[in-house]
């Protein structure tokens, strides 16, 4: 991918995150730079956003992606990192 | 409170019970993330299960050695589970980590309990096995970790065991922070699964077909669903947790497909369903083969149950199905069960008569009955002296019979403050009614999460060190906030003067990031105003009793007492607001201390 391929797929990845997110939170509240803790996402709701992720991509997240995940943003580079690395 | 006579198990221990389900075509249907079922017959299981016997003596476990199974529901958890006990050995299943969950926590837990059972070594999948090192390398168990497919071969080996002989050790008792060895007989486990066999085939009901997607890690999973189908011997079909959490409506399409009699939950999956299943998702389901809806692990709620029961009833769900029932790992699993074939019962009581002189009066807090003893337990209730208590009256709750088990592993310390001349004290507070069986909170300090216990100690530790919090001075309680169903988590925190005003969000904040659990409330309170004993210990109970009475209030001469004077007026979430501001902001509080 070019880097403006990247972007444009960042966007579009970002996108549907925030739509994730909010439908798992039951808010419309969900913007980009927030972080995946502030609005209560609790061990629950992450075992059901990472169940979500990896189907709607076909990606597998690890258990080590967390130590740096804060914001939806950093999810959402995390989800595309794992789309390019797919087989 | 007594069950009917003790059931004589049909077998003697749970490696009889394996060879004789693998007589028979009963199978397993493992579900996987699209909703196919991957069938499994047991008597594959069994096979598989002796190979890795075999390969487990050759690599040097030896009888009575403790193997570690870090596995998710997959075929290869029952392969292993039973590849242990025919080797002999004792079977611990531990939790795998969570996806995007914190790490050092799970290395330092995992390491707590493979001490705590000094692990000859884990069993584990090529993908977990990744994220055990840390866990492995300060445990270092005698034969490392191997993985589940590396295990097996050609020889085949089943050593001979007896009825008394530990059979599994679980860990779905204690907490996350003070993890317990519930070490139990093959004899402790096959009376608990005998009990269970008649309660659900008695009166000529249907083989049972099982479904679930609890963790097989947690006794509810383990001996009330996988163990249960090997026992009697019948179908059961395994559904992912995750997948269950992010879609449940697989649950209930499960149970539809493979005409299931038998499911089991906690009370926060109900409501789950409640609030995320779609009538569009559930097109040609029929539930009407469910007979039997357990709900446990966690306080049962009238509210959620009738709901439930209303919302599904379009797809065919009988209401005498819902079970709320009571057990405990320590009783391997089940000790009280509603009556087969009737509605859940209720009672209104007075709330504060309950909470403050214990005593049952009529009033308008629904508690729901969790039933009748089953066969072989006997169910007390007695007060602080020990002494038995009548119907109608709070006590502790403590039972006796054939599944109690034999004690923590290793912990003989922790064996004797919970068993009393063969009396299991379970912790919990109770009373009687009807001959119905009414669980009503905690003795011990326990906060319930959706079925999982925590020690308060984890939530109050996770504030060390904030600004704003008085170092020490917080404690954490279970509750039932308004309008909801389970149970949730406050956190009542005193204050130091110099607290920003945006503390209680802070202190939310610092507890999920720490704890991954986020509290449902944050009550700010001026120093002094958690009780605490003569020795200056917080005293959590009598805190969670006050605050939920509102009559939590700060030492007296505390000039916010003007504070307390509105709120007895009826003010009370405004003198709350303002009593969080002035202890957050400003003016020194001075207090007796």
């Amino acid at each position: 991918m070019s880097t403006r391929e990247s972007a444009v797929a960042l966007a579009a990845v970002t996108q549907e995150i925030v739509a994730l997110v909010a439908t798992e939170l039951g808010t419309l509240d969900v913007t980009p730079d927030g972080t995946l803790r502030s609005w209560g996402l609790d061990s629950l709701k992450v075992m059901s956003l990472v169940f979500k992720l990896e189907q709607h991509y076909d990606i597998v997240l690890d258990e080590e992606d967390a130590d740096d995940l804060w914001t939806v943003d950093e999810l959402a580079a995390l989800v595309l990192r794992r789309i390019e690395e797919r087989p | 409170m007594i069950g009917a006579p003790a059931i004589e198990p049909k077998h003697e221990t749970l490696n009889d019970m394996l060879a004789t389900a693998a007589q028979t075509s009963e199978r397993l249907f493992f579900v996987n993330r699209n909703e196919q079922d991957l069938e499994v017959p047991m008597a594959r299981i069994r096979e598989r299960a002796l190979s890795i016997a075999a390969d487990l003596r050759n690599r040097g476990v030896r009888k009575g050695d403790r193997v570690a199974l870090v596995l998710p529901t997959c075929p290869e958890f029952a392969e292993c589970f039973f590849g242990v006990l025919c080797a002999g050995a004792i079977p611990a299943p531990l939790y795998p980590p969570m996806r995007l969950g914190r790490l050092d926590e799970y290395h330092r837990k995992t390491a707590a309990m493979l001490r705590a059972v000094d692990a000859a070594v884990v069993v584990t999948n090529e993908r977990i096995r990744r994220f055990l090192g840390v866990a492995v390398d300060i445990s270092a168990p005698r034969l490392g970790c191997v993985t589940a497919s590396a295990l097996g071969g050609i020889n085949s080996v089943e050593v001979e065991v007896e009825a008394d002989d530990v059979a599994l050790i679980q860990f779905s008792s204690g907490t996350t922070h003070d993890p317990k060895p519930v070490a139990l007989t093959h004899a402790n486990l096959l009376s608990n699964l005998a009990a269970i066999d008649r309660y659900l085939t008695d009166d000529g009901a249907p083989k049972p077909v099982g479904v679930t997607w609890l963790p097989l890690y947690h006794d509810m999973g383990l001996i009330g669903n996988l163990l249960s189908a090997f026992y009697v011997p019948s179908t059961l079909v395994l559904l992912p947790p995750e997948l269950f959490v992010a879609v449940p409506a697989a649950w209930l399409r499960a149970i539809s497909r493979h005409r299931g009699t038998v499911s089991a939950a906690p009370n926060f999956a109900f409501s789950l369903c409640l609030d995320r299943i779609r009538d569009e998702e559930l097109e040609h389901v029929d539930l009407s083969s469910w007979r039997v809806i357990l709900n446990g692990a966690e306080a049962v709620t009238a509210g959620v149950q009738r709901r439930f029961n209303q919302r599904f009833a379009r797809w065919g769900l009988r209401p005498s199905a819902l079970t709320p029932c009571y057990g405990m790992a320590e009783a391997s699993l089940g000790v009280t069960f509603k009556p087969a074939g009737k509605l859940f019962d209720t009672l209104g009581v007075d709330a504060d008569k309950l909470a403050l002189d214990g005593v049952v009066a009529p009033g308008r807090k629904e508690l729901v009955s969790v039933g009748r003893p089953l066969s072989g337990v006997q169910v007390e209730i007695r007060d602080a002296t020990g002494m038995s208590l009548a119907p109608g009256r709070v006590g502790h709750v403590f039972l006796r019979g054939p599944s109690v088990m034999v004690g923590y592993f290793g912990r003989n310390d922790l064996t004797d403050q919970s068993i009393h001349h063969g009396w299991l004290d379970s912790g919990d507070l109770g009373f009687t009614h009807d001959g119905e069986l009414y669980v009503c909170g905690r003795h011990k300090d326990v906060v319930v999460v959706r079925g999982a216990n925590h020690a308060p100690e984890e939530f109050e530790a996770a504030l060390e060190g904030l600004a704003g919090v008085r170092s020490g001075c917080a404690v954490a309680v279970g509750f039932v906030p308004a309008g909801e169903d389970g149970d949730a988590l406050a956190m009542l925190v005193e204050t130091t003067t110099d607290a920003s005003s945006n503390l209680a969000y802070e202190v939310a904040s610092r507890v999920q990031e720490r704890t991954r659990i986020r509290p449902a409330h944050v009550e700010l309170l001026p120093p002094g105003t958690l009780p605490r004993t003569s020795s200056g210990k917080l005293r959590r109970r009598e805190a969670r009793t006050q605050w939920l009475a509102s009559t939590l209030s700060p030492p007296k001469k505390v000039t916010a007492s003007r504070l307390l004077a509105a709120a007895a007026h009826g003010e009370l979430r405004h003198a709350r607001a303002r009593l969080a501001r002035r202890a957050a902001n400003a003016p020194p509080i001075t207090t007796e201390r």
